[in-house]
């Protein structure tokens, strides 16, 4: 009797994940395959449908300065808010944990309920803080004298870059936050007793103790963190619609917080363009950006793991 | 043997049900848009419309109905910033699009190359476009020069101002007068700077770039592209006017339609504004409620410009194709419709023969508008001026290309007008890699 194949017995397994995978295949598969095929034609909705090859992809990479500085932008961010995320998330949680607060509950919602803000009310209530004439930051400082003029805080690429940094380090805290405090709780209190024992001080109980009992978290934490960071998109967009300024700037001042994905909604829906077809090539080209930076960030962290 | 039985039962049902909820997923809505078709002129025929404009709609139709009482209506409310999206993701996914298509100015022009609006300049419609005002031609002509459709109600454009200001600056709140003292923009930017010193530069002319930018791109009939060429030369003259009013200060740096921008109709910081025949129901009224008597409108410098405007097409693949046309025929190419226009919303249907008798377009004197009687105005002398350029598919994004220079340029007091044509021009190729630029 074979054990495993479509035998009378063993249907059963097959057929009750049969649902999930056709589904799956219906709407996850068969539009990540077709999209590549879009990616190869220069579909838009003006009529045009013709098979053009890899030429999407050669124009991104080669011809293309904004794809190149969308890439620049979103990994000036990642650089930016990262590893103030794991540090300040770390430190964060613990002093939330240690015996210094009282009422942690309170302070771990406070934290956390950041993360639960739609990203794309972030980016508008962001952009009226911001706003050069009716910005509620500008009014503030000039009302208290510690400015004479208004600054457009987004209408540089400098300053620009620095609120978008902010905007997504302050939205993501408390997801760090709580991944440090749960993983905290998990380390075994005794290793704690042992160290005070042996007279570490708390410097070195956080450093030699903390830390490094923390590394699975702080792989999954950067892992999913670059493959969300390069495809940041919904907070610069909104930041950047023109809801409180009345003028919307695609990319920011001078294409500086324009990010891949936001690229891709440009060329195929927001836009006059419809281009599917680039659109869908921006989409894979990002694609491979993600993979190829998510492999490397594991195998570093391996590597540093194999060298203990 | 029974508990075998039962399970098969059960999981076969589990399965069909899962099945079944993938399936329903899946199908697309056929929204069935008429029965009768257009076999018999009398059979009782529902059209859909997506548009924005309620008020409007459900008065005209209502009219409408009356004489045709077979064709009723199915009214979905779309808005404009939504509505091209909206179509787009219909085409792409092959849902049915409405009968009745309606395009507003800002994106008519990529409407038009979508291909989903019929030429009623050809069979059987046969629609003769020369009971048009001369001036709609190019805005409702697309690419291949076919008529794809009508206009809702002429939009002249003109410059509302503010009397009480306008008096304490410039001396008289007279419309002529005011428009002969502005006979062009330099004289205008003159002018602004000697505002801005009398009032400590608290008060401005406009409120931004863009309110110039405005009626400037929009005066003129030479097209900004033509085919896939960018004529350079028209943009750089409008970037170059701009950068004189931003060098002399006659801006108020506000966001154009901000809600900084929308409180200073109330206050004192801007004098002028520019002004459509909607504005004063849509914009300036509610902008500036409690006031009564401080406004005005006179035709700017360099004369009246198309603003706004809505064109209302039928569907090329419509069923309903001629109780359609039999719509928008009588609403917006005869003079009943263009009566009912007028009378729910003052709205001007562009109609030469609607115009032969000026007088009925009086509105009377409008409060408001300190006694000013707003349809003579914009009949007597904005109208008769009035210049079109032709609508290209790139019209939003050249808009939100000057957008994204007019903001650096309001605020980099460097950054001159080749500096803004070079970032426009990149902005445009962007996703237009097609354009080529003289």
């Amino acid at each position: 009797m074979k054990a495993s194949g479509l035998s009378r017995k063993n249907k059963w397994p097959y057929l009750f994940i049969a649902p999930y995978f056709i589904s799956y295949g219906i709407l996850s598969l068969f539009p990540i395959v077709f999209t590549l095929y879009m990616s190869l034609t220069d579909w838009d909705l003006y009529g045009n449908r013709n098979f053009i090859g890899w030429d999407n992809y050669k124009q991104l990479f080669f011809h293309d300065s904004y794809f190149w500085k969308s890439l620049l932008n979103v990994f000036i961010f990642l650089i930016g808010y990262l590893p103030a995320l794991v540090i300040v998330g770390m430190l964060i949680a613990s002093v939330i944990e240690s015996k210094l607060i009282r009422g942690k509950t309170f302070f771990r919602l406070s934290v956390f309920s950041a993360y639960m803000t739609t990203p794309v009310a972030v980016g508008i209530i962001f952009a009226l803080l911001f706003d050069w004439q009716g910005g509620f930051l500008n009014q503030l400082f000039v009302e208290l004298g510690w400015m004479d003029q208004k600054i457009n805080w987004l209408g540089s690429a400098e300053s620009a870059r620095w609120i978008v940094i902010m905007m997504v380090f302050w939205k993501n805290l408390g997801y760090f936050v709580m991944f440090y405090t749960a993983g905290m709780a998990s380390i075994d209190r005794s290793i704690y007793e042992a160290a005070v024992i042996d007279g570490a001080s708390a410097k070195d109980v956080f450093l030699r103790i903390t830390m490094p009992l923390l590394k699975p978290i702080n792989l999954f934490l950067i892992i999913t963190s670059i493959i969300s960071g390069l495809q940041l998109v919904e907070e610069p967009m909104l930041l950047f619609s023109g809801w409180a300024s009345g003028s919307s700037m695609v990319g920011g001042p001078d294409g500086s917080t324009f990010t891949p994905i936001w690229y891709m909604f440009d060329a195929s829906f927001d836009s006059s363009a419809f281009k599917y077809g680039k659109g869908a090539s921006i989409a894979y080209s990002t694609f491979l950006f993600i993979a190829f930076f998510s492999i490397m960030s594991i195998k570093w962290f391996n590597k540093e793991d194999k060298g203990r | 043997m029974e508990r075998k039985r039962n399970k098969t039962g059960t999981a076969m049902t589990c399965l069909a049900l899962s099945l079944m909820i993938v399936a329903a997923g899946c199908s697309s809505n056929n929204a069935n848009s008429g029965n009768a078709g257009d076999s018999n002129p009398d059979a009782p025929v529902k059209l859909t419309a997506w548009g924005w404009d309620k008020a409007w709609f459900d008065a005209t139709a209502a009219e409408f109905t009356k004489l045709h009482p077979n064709i009723t209506f199915d009214f979905v409310e779309v808005s404009a910033g939504d509505y091209l999206k909206k179509v787009q993701t219909s085409i792409a996914s092959g849902s049915e699009l409405p009968d009745i298509i309606w395009a507003e100015e800002a994106f008519r022009g990529a409407m038009y190359e979508l291909n989903v609006l019929e030429d009623i300049s050809a069979e059987p419609y046969n629609f003769d476009a020369s009971k048009l005002l001369d001036f709609e031609l190019p805005l409702l002509t697309n690419s291949k020069g076919e008529l794809v459709g009508l206009e809702q109600s002429g939009s002249p454009g003109a410059l509302a101002y503010k009397r009480d200001l306008a008096k304490q600056y410039f001396g008289t709140d007279d419309p002529q007068e005011l428009s002969a003292m502005f006979p062009d923009w330099d004289t205008f930017i003159e002018k602004g700077k000697e505002v801005v010193q009398q009032s400590g530069g608290k008060t401005f002319m406009l409120g931004s770039l863009m309110d110039a930018y405005t009626i400037l791109s929009k005066q003129g009939t030479t097209a900004v592209v033509d085919g896939t060429t960018v004529n350079s030369g028209v943009m750089l003259e409008v970037f170059q006017q701009l950068q004189v009013m931003r060098d002399a200060q006659t801006e108020g740096k506000l966001g154009m339609w901000s809600p900084t921008w929308n409180a200073s109709y109330s206050q004192d910081n801007i004098i002028f504004y520019p002004a459509a025949n909607w504005s004063p129901q849509f914009v300036i009224k509610p902008n500036d409620k409690n006031s009564t008597g401080r406004w005005g409108l006179m035709v700017p410098p360099g004369g009246g410009y198309p603003y706004g405007g809505t064109t209302i097409g039928i569907w090329k693949d419509s069923k309903n194709k001629n109780a359609a046309w039999t719509y928008m025929n009588w609403l917006l190419a005869t003079d009943e419709g263009a009566e009912a226009s007028f009378k729910t919303a003052n709205y001007i249907l562009p109609l030469k023969s609607f115009f032969e008798d000026t007088s009925k377009l009086s509105s009377g004197p409008d409060e408001f508008f300190g006694g000013q009687d707003l349809g003579k105005f914009w009949v007597d002398e904005v109208f008769p001026s009035m210049q079109a350029k032709p609508v290209t598919k790139y019209d939003q994004d050249i808009y939100s290309a000057s957008e994204l220079v007019l903001e650096t340029m309001a605020q980099d007091p460097n950054f001159n007008a080749e500096e803004a044509l070079k970032r426009w021009q990149e902005q445009l190729t962007k996703n237009h890699s097609d354009l080529t630029f003289e």
